[in-house]
């Protein structure tokens, strides 16, 4: 570890109380509070819980209608400018200048972070395609590019000038499974030195990458906390069961079913109860999927 | 098909876009055809606004904003089935090609239809709307807007649906659909360029024209006012042809369009090249976290924005196709441009500059429009907008980057033109190549003209934040702007936007007087643009904050960073401004357009009262005048003598001040008189001691000084100048008593004063012995003898009328002494400038040219002309009465030549820079007929003077082109005059519909320059033709020995025909009435023509059919019987390399017969083969319909 890292401080997004209603009535956001540390922090809501709102709030792009955000000393919502030179942003959906190649869109990139040197900027370029692993792709088109070429762009683009605030939405919709994990070992890795804030639905991304995380629903926050108490919230109160087709009804009456996928042809349903159920059912493997749908339904009020 | 027919109409019909188009265009018809600020197409006074001719008129030309909505619709169609991805839906169901394709072509179509109808409904409302000035309107014609609607209308909007349609669907790109609507719109300007070019040129123009229009105005311009307002073009002809090309080239479009059509071809096209990504191992290098960017500095930033974005737009298709229209138009405006006669300039800088900015103009403003557009939706289109919003970034650095690299593109434009202009410069064989003038108009001016609407454009999408209301709102202000003086009732440029004072430019002079004002006013202008660009910065849309309620709390915070900047600017701005203000106003005195109406208003209503008093007239005056230059100022010290030529005693001198004197002052100094009123810079009287008895005389004394302080709001005088002053001295002097050419002219502006009408020119009456008793130039003097003493600068020289009498150097400057021969007008102009003169003898008289050394190509023709001039002249009119003939380069601030006693300015623009190197034999020689022009003056003006009185400028003008016709004869040929007159009628019957007043016959014109000069040259010309050139010489002759140098009563029109009468024989008497007392039309055609052999000799027979019209003065013709002699010729095969016989052969026979009836027959046997057979054939005859005069002859064995 060189000297630059040996200055690195846990650092602390705090959110209080943020509230966004949009023009059309929706309530994006309602009174948000998240304490936010170091390290990946996952963000898990199904579409339309307020997730996007939230990111592109924190990323200084739209207004709160209350409520404050304090990264380590510097108010997110009024000092924008303070925020932008420490942010690395990776919207849901992003495209680019048609006909510009990887190189030069970075380039250009780094520009509007400040970078006026031309050898560093160009070093840094180089150095972030390698990165993301896209040197070799580094003259083509970046319109041109697969969806996981464009993402690992996105969150080469996201590193430019060694932010310390990093939020990515959504990144992973769309990547094959190997596109998939190359994106998190550079996640995983940026992590270290950094808040990262990564928005999904997909339940198996926060398991796997994060230490904290949130659950959103109607903008507004379920849970927060570790993943591992998120676990010991359902422990030992989901129950696996086969059911038929006919039978899947007759449960989601009686029970609380918090999942139901094929599992090798044949229907495999959580349940969440307070105690086992007997008979067909028998204790299941908590996931975090449990933890995130039973949060949904309200079942840990 | 009838289902996506349906569906298309029923989709249109709820768009808000189709109303507002068809809402804009009646608004807009509506407007100009009942305000007076709006215009579209002008019209001469005497044609109604809802005339027939003036619906076709709307009709062409609304084609131009037409064709723009059309486009947007049509786009929005072909391509909404792509844009909503629903093509993959339809295009697998089981739907019929031809159902699709047609059903919503034709949908379409006719939901395009609905704007155009906006052009008769503007017009049909518009005499209702409450400001509409009710006298203006005529009847209804009903016919005509259905006829309108057909033929150009529905024409128009099927040719433009096709074409863009065509286009959206094979490519289906906005981008390249606007393209094709340029094209076309390019397509349309250069055919009226051609349709305006050389008479020869003029009907290809009307056949590419897309919109029709240049056919209807080919068709209709010798309409006289009566046909304006009661017909229109007539589906033949021309206008059928154009429109037969261009259905028929929409039908192939369409039919190509539709075979090449295919479902699945267009939807192969989507497929999107997938690439993979190879499995490289992960390069060790520095971790990222060592690098850190270095502190934001703007320039840097600002820099690498601008390169960034420039590459943009080259990139963009529409840069490079726009550049391709440029330099075609601008080339071809080089090509097409014509001075007078269809002679053209030869390539200087100065023109090659004008017209690039002349040709440019539309494009630019469509350039600045579209990418001030596409630069600020830039990161929107591409969807990065939310990466690069959440990049820090140097507060408006974006912005200004956006104005730079947009001022950039324009400037590799400019260069561009720059090129094109030298290239056509060098390949003409013109060297003398300016690059100041090329870098100063095209990347100094203009580009900094350009800046301010980069601004705005900016600034008005910014804050809009709605690209195509943007476009539409920067589009409305441009037009806008250019009516704003016309609202505002006031010219200073403060009050409109990016609006600068006019700059003339010159080989000559270079920029000279033009050149502070226009710095300043620019200066000006940038400033604003900063402005606007540092408070549009405040209005930038950042991330999703796109609601009002929060870019005003963004606006706060940024407008707290900008204070300083805006501050200075604003400082900056009040500077300058207050700079200009403080010259052109307090220094120099400043009258809007209005305010000097009303001067004029008040002078009119106050002094009128004295314009019969009786006042002394000039016999002596002579001239003490210091030029200088380098100070635009000058002193003229005038020693006259006044004599009362009238039968009463005098007692008040008064005099009206010359109008153009605003900074100076004058003097007057009349020994024993006393000042008894004084109105400042208007007028004055002078009470004498003892009043001035029939036939006594007074010395007068007056001191006219110049000073030109700082600069004024528009240059006033430009005659004065650094290289090249040319001014009337009269121009400087107060004249005597009331003086009525003060007095506001235009009928309109009078009545909207409260001013009756003005007194038309007095009317044509030899018996009106004091009318006659005033000379047309003013009623200041008859015949005065001159005198002119001028200084200037020691390196230029200075030239008066007369002769040199001596020249000697004084402190530092130059003077010379001129003295007139004979007697002359009151009427007298000094020149200076750095000049070489070229001189020769000839007949014992004086030839001398003044020009600068760059313009010495044209000068021998110019001395080859005098010479001529004076040959004829002082053989048959007279002895040529001065010592001296001398022509004087001016520079082009006026594009005229003139004639004072044997001294000629001639304009640099005029004959100086003609281009004579590409003339062919059948091509007018334009310097060589000016200058013979100007020299018949120093017979008929200078030493025969006809009195202000109906008719005189036929004397002055008329005669003048007879001689110079004469001249031109001699040297050029009989067939060489063909060309010339052909020009001239052109003219007369063109103008003759634009007139403000009724037309009259030619011994009656007002100073109408289409009737003295145009049907002066036509008639004369005829009258020699019928009566001999030796007759009509006589008569002039005769006229002038009776009143050379006369003392009033002056010679009238009257004198003159009375005087042709009297040399015309009893059978051609007739002739005299029809030629100029008046207005008669001709018809000949050949109807029929056969030849057979007959031994060794060819029999030709042939019929004729003639009319002869009279018309009124709006052009109401009614039938006269034929009495008349007219020539019949027949010709042999044209020899195509012979000037003299290269459109009809040798005349195998030529023979002058009288007609007594419309119908005839003739029966001629020739030696050798006949070809053609012409009855007036050379056309000296007054005629409209010049196609019929000639036949090809049908040989029968």
């Amino acid at each position: 570890m060189n000297a630059v890292t040996d200055t690195f401080q846990p650092r602390k997004l705090s959110i209080s109380h943020l509230s966004k209603t949009y023009a059309n009535g929706v309530v994006a956001l309602e009174d948000v509070s998240l304490e936010i540390p170091s390290g990946m922090f996952g963000l898990l809501g199904p579409n339309g819980a307020g997730k996007s709102s939230l990111m592109r709030t924190l990323a200084t792009l739209q207004e709160a209608d209350q409520g404050t955000v304090d990264f380590d000393g510097v108010d997110v919502l009024r000092d924008k400018q303070a925020v932008r030179k420490m942010l690395g942003y990776l919207p849901q959906d992003f495209g680019v200048y048609p006909n510009v190649s990887a190189l030069d869109l970075l380039d250009h990139l780094a520009i509007l972070k400040g970078f006026q040197q031309k050898k560093i900027r160009q070093e840094l370029v180089e150095s972030l395609l390698h990165q993301v692993n896209l040197y070799e792709h580094r003259k083509k088109a970046v319109s041109k590019y697969s969806g996981g070429m464009r993402q690992r762009f996105g969150i080469a683009q996201c590193l430019i000038g060694q932010p310390k605030l990093i939020i990515v939405d959504e990144p992973t919709a769309g990547l094959d499974p190997g596109e998939r994990n190359r994106f998190y070992d550079i996640l995983s890795e940026v992590s270290e030195q950094a808040i990262v804030i990564l928005s999904t639905h997909i339940v198996q991304d926060v398991q796997e990458l994060c230490s904290h995380m949130a659950i959103m629903r109607q903008g507004k926050i379920m849970y927060c906390g570790t993943t591992e108490a998120a676990l010991e919230l359902v422990r030992g109160k989901v129950f696996r069961t086969i059911a038929s087709k006919e039978d899947v009804e007759t449960i989601a009456k009686e029970q609380h079913v918090l999942s139901n996928k094929f599992m090798g042809g044949k229907r495999l349903l959580h349940v969440y109860a307070q105690s086992n159920l007997g008979n067909h059912y028998e204790p299941a493997q908590v996931t975090l999927e449990d933890v995130y749908f039973a949060k949904l339904q309200s079942l840990l009020d | 098909m009838w289902i996506f027919l349906q569906s298309e109409i029923k989709h249109w019909c709820r768009r808000p876009m189709l109303w507002i188009f068809f809402g804009l265009t009646t608004l807009l018809v509506m407007g100009a055809q009942s305000l007076d600020f709006i215009s579209i197409g002008g019209v001469a006074e005497l044609v109604n606004r809802n005339a027939p001719s003036v619906i076709m008129n709307l009709y062409g030309i609304m084609s131009t904003l037409v064709m723009l909505m059309v486009t947007a619709i049509i786009h929005s169609t072909a391509s909404r089935d792509y844009d909503t991805q629903m093509s993959d839906l339809i295009f697998t169901s089981p739907i019929q090609k031809y159902g699709y394709f047609f059903g919503k072509f034709i949908g379409v179509f006719m939901v395009s239809l609905i704007p155009i109808m906006g052009i008769s409904i503007g017009m049909l409302i518009a005499p209702f709307m409450p400001w509409a000035p009710a006298e203006q309107y005529g009847p209804l014609y009903g016919w005509v807007h259905g006829y309108a609607f057909l033929t150009l209308g529905m024409t128009n909007v099927f040719i433009f649906s096709v074409i863009i349609y065509a286009l959206s669907m094979r490519y289906r790109s906005a981008l390249v659909s606007y393209a094709g609507a340029f094209a076309l719109l390019i397509t349309n300007t250069i055919a009226s360029m051609v349709g305006t070019s050389k008479i020869e040129w003029q009907k290809w123009g009307t056949l590419i024209d897309p919109f029709g229009s240049v056919a209807v105005d080919y068709a209709s311009k010798y309409f006289s006012i009566a046909q304006l307002n009661t017909t229109v073009v007539s589906f033949t002809g021309v206008f059928l042809e154009n429109r037969v090309i261009w259905l028929g080239v929409a039908l192939v479009v369409l039919g190509v369009l539709y075979r090449q059509f295919s479902f699945s071809e267009l939807r192969s096209k989507r497929t999107k090249q997938e690439m993979t990504t190879p499995e490289t191992t992960h390069k060790i290098c520095k971790p990222l976290s060592s690098y850190a960017p270095s502190n934001p500095n703007a320039w840097g930033m600002f820099f690498s924005l601008t390169a960034f974005y420039m590459q943009g737009i080259f990139k963009n298709i529409v840069f490079k196709s726009i550049a391709l229209f440029m330099i075609i138009s601008v080339s071809m405006s080089f090509l097409l441009s014509q001075e007078h006669y269809g002679a053209q300039s030869v390539y200087t800088t100065y023109f090659i500059v004008d017209m690039i900015e002349e040709n440019t103009l539309i494009f630019y403003i469509a350039l600045i429009i579209f990418f001030a557009g596409m630069l600020v939706w830039k990161e929107r289109d591409a969807r990065i907008h939310e990466i690069v919003d959440a990049m820090p970034r140097g507060g408006n650095v974006r912005l200004f980057a956006q104005a730079s690299a947009l001022m950039g593109g324009l400037a590799i434009f400019q260069l561009g033109m720059m090129a094109v202009g030298v290239f056509a410069q060098l390949a003409s064989g013109y060297t003398n190549i300016e690059w100041t003038t090329y870098v100063g108009q095209l990347f100094g001016f203009r580009m900094l003209w350009m800046l301010s609407w980069i601004a705005l454009a900016l600034a008005i999408q910014t804050i809009v934040n709605q690209r195509y209301i943007g476009y539409f709102l920067t589009l409305v202000f441009f037009i806008a702007n250019g009516f704003l003086p016309a609202i505002l009732q006031t010219d200073y440029h403060f009050f409109q936007y990016a609006s600068d004072p006019v700059v003339i430019l010159s080989e000559m002079n270079g920029y000279g007087p033009y050149l502070a004002s226009a710095i300043w006013h620019q200066a000006y202008w940038v400033l604003w643009s900063v402005a606007i660009l540092l408070m549009t910065a405040w209005f930038t849309i950042c991330g999703e904050r796109t609601r009002w309620r929060e870019r005003w709390r963004e606006m706060k915070v940024r407008l707290r960073g900008s204070v300083k900047e805006i501050t200075a600017v604003g400082i900056a701005i009040l500077l300058v401004g207050g700079w200009i203000v403080y010259n052109t106003t307090v220094l120099n005195h400043y009258d809007s357009a209005r305010a000097t109406e009303q001067r004029q208003k008040e002078y009119e209503l106050k002094y009128r009262p004295y314009a019969n008093m009786p006042q002394p007239r000039w016999i002596k005056m002579d001239f003490d005048v210091e030029i200088y230059p380098e100070s635009r100022s000058t002193t003229i010290i005038v020693d006259g003598t006044l004599k009362n030529k009238t039968a009463t005693p005098i007692k008040e001198v008064h005099f009206t001040l010359p109008a153009l004197l605003k900074g100076g002052s004058v003097e007057i100094a009349i020994s024993g008189a006393t000042l008894s009123m004084k109105e400042e810079r208007l007028y004055r009287i002078y009470t004498l001691a003892q009043p001035l008895q029939p036939g006594q005389t007074i010395t007068v004394n007056i001191t006219s000084s110049v000073i030109t302080q700082g600069f004024e709001h528009e240059v006033s005088f430009p005659q004065l100048t650094d290289n090249g002053t040319f001014f009337v001295l009269q121009d400087f002097l107060p004249s005597l008593g009331y003086a009525s050419q003060y007095e506001v002219s235009d009928p309109s502006r009078r009545k909207s004063l409260g001013l009756s009408p003005r007194q038309r020119m007095v009317a044509l009456d030899e018996n009106d012995i004091p009318s006659r008793s005033v000379t047309f130039f003013s009623d200041d003097a008859d015949w005065i003898t001159m005198r002119t003493v001028v200084g200037t600068s020691a390196d230029q020289i200075a030239v008066a009328p007369g002769h040199l009498v001596t020249q000697w150097n004084e402190k530092g400057r130059r003077y010379f002494e001129y003295a007139v021969e004979q007697k002359a007008m009151a009427f007298s102009a000094v020149a200076s400038a750095k000049f070489v003169v070229q001189r020769e003898k000839f007949k014992g008289i004086d030839l001398e040219v003044y020009h600068i050394p760059q313009h010495r190509m044209n000068v021998p023709r110019m001395l080859q002309s005098m010479r001529d001039a004076l040959d004829y002249y002082t053989t048959h009119f007279g002895p040529y009465p001065q010592k001296v003939a001398r022509i004087i380069e001016f520079p082009r601030y006026a594009e005229f030549a003139q004639s004072f006693v044997g001294t000629m300015p001639y304009s640099e623009g005029l004959g100086f820079t003609y281009n004579y190197q590409n003339l062919k034999s059948d091509d007018i020689d334009l310097v060589y007929y000016v200058v013979a022009h100007e020299m018949a003056h120093q017979y008929w003006g200078h030493q025969l003077v006809a009195p202000a009185m109906q008719g005189s400028q036929m004397i002055m003008e008329s005669f003048t082109q007879y001689s110079a016709l004469m001249v031109m004869e001699k040297r050029y040929g009989k067939d060489a005059m063909r060309k010339f007159l052909r020009y001239e009628l052109e003219k007369y019957l063109t103008d003759r519909s634009t007139v403000q007043e009724e037309e009259l016959p030619l011994w009656k014109e007002e100073g109408q320059p289409y009737l003295y000069y145009q049907k002066g040259s036509l008639v004369m010309y005829y009258l020699k033709e019928m009566i001999g050139a030796e007759n009509v010489n006589r008569a002039l002759r005769q006229l002038l020995e009776t009143y050379r140098f006369a003392e009033p009563p002056y010679p009238t029109s009257s004198h003159a025909v009375r005087a042709f009468r009297q040399v015309t024989p009893p059978a051609l008497q007739s002739v005299i009435d029809d030629l100029f007392t008046q207005i008669t039309f001709y018809s000949n055609a050949v109807v029929e023509a056969v030849a057979k052999r007959v031994g060794d000799e060819y029999e030709v027979t042939f019929k004729t059919k003639s009319t002869k019209m009279s018309a009124d003065g709006t052009g109401k013709e009614t039938a006269m019987p034929i009495t008349d002699f007219v020539d019949i010729a027949i010709f042999a095969k044209p020899v195509p390399n012979d000037p003299k016989y290269s459109s009809l052969g040798k005349p195998l026979l030529y023979e002058r017969v009288k007609l007594s009836q419309a119908d005839n027959t003739f029966v001629r046997r020739v030696r050798e083969l006949p070809d053609q057979v012409g009855i007036d054939p050379y056309q000296h005859l007054i005629t409209k319909d010049m196609s019929s005069n000639v036949r090809a002859v049908e040989i029968q064995p």
